[in-house]
């Protein structure tokens, strides 16, 4: 995933919150299990926060700059 | 070329401390955020809201794809490309615009409770009164770098205001990540 351009990365990370969030809806709509929904919210949440928000810059302050 | 060097040091430093306050409020946020996730297991249990879960999946999408095109801001300033950023925020401005409606305007209006019918209400109005509120001061402050952005105020090397809205527009979108489950899904009739 970081080989990909950062541009290509967000389509990457979009496509797959998009496909998570359907099948979120399915197991919401086909009254599955409330942990697959948890599971499947939390997986999402980690992508946001890795791709989206770089919370690797705050982790590690030696990544100072901009990308 | 000593200046130089110590003032690109004096920003960086300046930037990881910003960074670090930042996500300090994102911490802060959160806990008011649980709390109000937590009230909706204690008043309802495993019951479910009834709400339209069709409009809850259309206001999910659209806040998903805003946040998309604002990751896609984020990278085009920072590869110097300025017609892309205004156009990638005006985007995102306009989605979160579309999500306050859909929330607002269309889910608030169908729902069949009001915000005095007990539990549900008060969870209900809440828990998405709130977000949305917080939806508005972003869209405010994504108009200020928009504005900021048309007076070519933001370079590759220094847009930290960029980076700071972005991240508090993906961080509404990670509470809303949790909240679409819990209150459109999740629960039993």
């Amino acid at each position: 995933m970081t080989k990909l351009s950062p541009l290509k990365r967000g389509v990457v990370i979009f496509i797959i919150l998009g496909v998570l969030t359907a099948i979120e809806y399915y197991f919401g709509v086909n009254d599955f299990p409330s942990i697959l929904l948890w599971t499947v919210a939390i997986i999402k949440i980690l992508l946001v926060l890795q791709f989206f928000m770089h919370i690797n810059k705050v982790i590690n302050p030696n990544q100072g700059g901009h990308e | 070329m000593s200046s130089i060097n110590n003032s690109i040091v004096s920003y960086q430093r300046k930037l990881a401390i910003s960074r670090l306050g930042l996500w300090l409020f994102f911490t802060s946020d959160a806990f008011m955020f649980g709390g109000l996730l937590v009230t909706r297991f204690y008043l309802l249990g495993n019951k479910s809201l009834n709400l339209d879960r069709t409009l809850g999946l259309l206001v999910t999408s659209i806040l998903l794809t805003s946040s998309f095109f604002m990751n896609r801001a984020e990278v085009m300033v920072s590869e110097r490309n300025h017609k892309g950023f205004i156009t990638s925020l005006v985007i995102t401005i306009l989605l979160g615009i579309s999500f306050l409606v859909g929330v607002i305007g269309l889910e608030w209006g169908s729902a069949h409770f009001g915000p005095g019918d007990g539990a549900e209400g008060a969870v209900f109005y809440m828990m998405t009164g709130m977000h949305a509120f917080h939806v508005l001061t972003g869209l405010i402050f994504l108009s200020l770098v928009l504005r900021n952005g048309l007076n070519k105020k933001y370079t590759p090397e220094k847009h930290y205001a960029v980076e700071a809205s972005a991240n508090y527009w993906h961080f509404v979108d990670v509470v809303w990540i949790i909240y679409y489950p819990v209150l459109y899904l999740m629960g039993t009739m």
